[in-house]
């Protein structure tokens, strides 16, 4: 294991050690707002694999969606239990994700992009519009998961309870996607993103990988949505509309998406800086989006760059790499 | 080294006074030693802050004015008010971290708009006993043990402006209606298709367009088309009645306009005319009103308390800028009747002694409709337009509407899936 890798793991336990002191050291508030924090990450993350392949998707939010109508189903009308949920939410909506690749992945670039906008809108009307899906109104009174084995009992409901719950689940799943990116698969991913042409030419299905990009990702998308259920409940067709599209991918941006760490950067800090402005009210939105503005400006290459210039010396970074839409990033995780 | 205590006769003299005096001093300055919490947890952002900000602002002024007369007894104990207040943003799970907020801060009741406010704290307020008011008839659920409506029922009242239009305009026969697509629509214009009914109105366009609608020329177009003798755009959100009613104008409508709240009337009358608004129908009065004191009996010094909100909030006073006072006003009797902040021992109190709801006498209602006996219902106004602004012209009794027209009702209710047996 080479220096890099010993701090980044460093990084990681001490992360997790703090992440883990949280219950102990502060109220049911911030218990709760934590575990909102753990589930953006999840989210982040899995969003940065379709980033991988170069591509940016409005459909992500809907597919956390898919996972959380899967749970909210099978709780409410089978009384399912909390993994059968877990898997089942995965499961559906990396098939809807597959489903709706093969229209998708036609397209490319910003064409893709309101592709999966309009998928996503699909997908939201459906909701809607049907009754088995909750209509306007979804799903509420979704219970917290309960565990007993014999007179040992853990209530869920309870914010930390279900914060460790969130927390072990969210890890398990950042630890599978940092070992997909390490694997031949994440490098193809990149090759793709960087030199498309050239990976076709070499005879790589860059369709048939970015589809399997699309997949996973949505996968762990829906682990995320069935977390999103049972921490609050409820689950309603707004939750996963436009505007939760981009604050992700703002806060993909924001955090930085060339390596592991900068979307989980970015979501802690942006989270934590958003709730952080309540005391500013109703001009929480401006300010909040001043300073996103200002760092896009000023940072374009996200706040990973926070880390990445303590840790490698100035002359040896690439000029000119951004982490934008307009600039493709390279992986280099 | 040692001094001793010594007084002089004026000294004790002096030193008695006073001391009598703090013993005897009003229960205005004594009530700052206790404070109670109430909470308003509410979109502080967003469209829908429109309804949010001016009802904390109103419990703020509430809380203003009772602790300034002395704050709340409670078996003998005197508790100055304190508004806390919380940005839900009208989602579910923001909603959620606040209610958590609230309890963190102990706070004693909460008040949310309803719809997508209340979707996530059912069961959080269960566990947590947090008493919790809603303006939204759609929320209350038999499962739902700490929720009341103790002000508004929405949309429960409309019939009632269907019936009085019905009474203004004979000659009307058809209407065209229009809402947004979410809980809020779809329950309004079941009341609304409900109401028509009752009062022999034809419904001949009848529509929900996408909640991130912007451009509203053709949704009003489609109205038109059906050429309506009325047009009833409800609830829609303040900023989608505003650009609907332009729409209206500018299409050359001619007829009358319901809405429920014409909160943003004043610009509405600017981008359109007096004359174009004038008869137009809605539910929430103004408290400048002269006849405001004689609806709202159950309110105390309604046109004091507007004086003292626009005196704070300059051009922010809204409908909901006096219904979390008017729910304030319920919970205090609550309390007072109780003798203690305990939700239990509060809702208790409240069931046993129905108390004066801001329109008059009331009393629990709603089980056939919603599985649970709890909202306050009484009276409720009816109010037109009359040279650019609203003035009461009828107060209706609610649920002896809805027992004359229980069968419509009902049927148009289960259309939208509304029933406690319909709820997914």
């Amino acid at each position: 294991m080479d220096a890099r890798k010993k701090i980044g793991l460093s990084a990681a336990v001490l992360a997790l050690a703090a992440a883990a002191m949280i219950p102990a050291v502060t109220g049911d508030y911030y218990v709760s707002f934590s575990t909102e924090i753990v589930i953006m990450v999840l989210m982040l993350s899995s969003y940065r694999i379709v980033v991988l392949t170069g591509e940016w998707s409005f459909a992500h939010v809907v597919l956390q969606g898919v996972g959380a109508y899967t749970a909210a189903i099978l709780v409410k009308d089978w009384g399912a239990p909390f993994m059968v949920s877990l898997l089942a939410g995965a499961l559906v909506a990396g098939s809807v994700a597959a489903i709706l690749s093969f229209p998708l992945l036609k397209m490319r670039g910003f064409y893709f992009l309101m592709g999966t906008f309009g998928a996503a809108e699909a997908v939201r009307l459906l909701w809607r519009k049907f009754n088995y899906f909750g209509g306007t109104r979804g799903f509420s009174g979704i219970s917290p998961p309960f565990l007993r084995i014999g007179n040992f009992a853990i209530d869920f409901g309870h914010p930390a309870a279900f914060f460790y719950l969130a927390l072990t689940v969210c890890v398990v799943c950042l630890l599978i996607i940092w070992s997909i990116e390490q694997s031949r698969l994440g490098q193809i991913w990149r090759t793709i993103e960087q030199q498309d042409v050239l990976a076709q030419a070499v005879g790589i299905d860059t369709r048939r990988y970015r589809r399997v990009a699309f997949v996973i990702s949505a996968v762990f998308a829906g682990v995320a949505g069935v977390l999103l259920a049972y921490a609050f409940g409820t689950v309603t067709p707004n939750r996963f509309n436009l505007n939760f599209a981009l604050y992700l991918m703002i806060w993909a941006i924001v955090g930085g998406t060339r390596s592991f760490y900068g979307v989980i950067l970015g979501g802690i800090l942006l989270m934590g800086f958003d709730e952080s402005l309540r005391f500013a009210d109703e001009l929480r939105p401006g300010v909040y989006g001043v300073i996103l503005i200002l760092v896009m400006l000023f940072w374009p290459q996200g706040l990973e760059r926070l880390i990445g210039f303590a840790a490698v010396p100035v002359a040896k970074q690439t000029p000119g790499t951004t982490s934008g839409i307009a600039a493709p990033s390279k992986g280099d995780a | 080294m040692s001094k001793s205590l010594s007084l002089t006769r004026r000294q004790a003299l002096i030193s008695a006074a006073a001391g009598t005096t703090l013993l005897a001093m009003p229960s205005i300055l004594r009530a700052a030693d206790k404070t109670v919490k109430v909470g308003a947890l509410v979109p502080e952002t967003g469209d829908l802050s429109l309804w949010g900000l001016p009802a904390k602002n109103g419990a703020e002024i509430w809380a203003n004015r009772l602790n300034k007369a002395g704050g709340l007894t409670v078996k003998g104990e005197k508790y100055s008010v304190e508004v806390v207040s919380f940005d839900g943003a009208y989602i579910a799970e923001k909603t959620l971290q606040g209610a958590r907020a609230f309890v963190d801060q102990d706070v004693k009741f909460t008040m949310v708009i309803g719809g997508d406010d209340w979707s996530a704290l059912q069961d959080f307020s269960n566990r947590n006993k947090m008493l919790t008011s809603t303006l939204y008839v759609s929320d209350l659920n038999a499962g739902a043990k700490y929720l009341i409506a103790p002000v508004e029922i929405h949309p429960f009242y409309f019939g009632l402006g269907v019936q009085y239009l019905r009474t203004t305009e004979p000659a009307a026969k058809t209407v065209a209606l229009c809402a947004q697509d979410d809980v809020t629509g779809r329950s309004s214009l079941a009341a609304w298709r409900a109401g028509f009914d009752a009062h022999d109105f034809q419904i001949v366009a009848d529509q929900y367009f996408d909640n991130s609608t912007t451009d509203f020329a053709p949704v009003v177009s489609a109205m038109l088309s059906a050429k309506p003798d009325v047009a009833c755009i409800d609830t829609t959100y303040p900023s989608v009645a505003l650009l609907l009613v332009e729409q209206l104008f500018t299409q050359g409508f001619k007829g009358k306009i319901l809405h429920a709240g014409f909160e943003l009337l004043p610009d509405m009358v600017a981008r359109t005319s007096k004359e174009f608004m004038e008869g137009s129908i809605a539910f929430f009065p103004r408290f400048d009103d002269p006849s405001i004191a004689k609806t709202a009996s159950g309110f105390d010094d309604p046109a004091g308390f507007y004086q003292d909100f626009i005196k704070a909030y300059p051009k922010e006073w809204n409908n909901t800028s006096w219904e979390f006072p008017a729910a304030l006003q319920v919970w205090k009797q609550g309390v007072e009747g109780a003798g203690s902040f305990d939700a239990d021992e509060v809702l208790a109190s409240m069931k046993a002694n129905p108390p004066q709801h801001i329109f008059g006498k009331a009393r629990w209602w709603g089980k056939e409709l919603f599985g649970a006996d709890s909202a306050l219902v009484g009276n409720w106004p009816v109010v037109a337009v009359k040279d650019g602004k609203v003035n009461i012209v009828d107060v209706g009794d609610q649920v002896a509407w809805y027992d004359a027209h229980k069968d419509v009702f009902l049927k148009r209710w289960r259309e939208e899936q509304l029933m406690p047996d319909q709820k997914r």
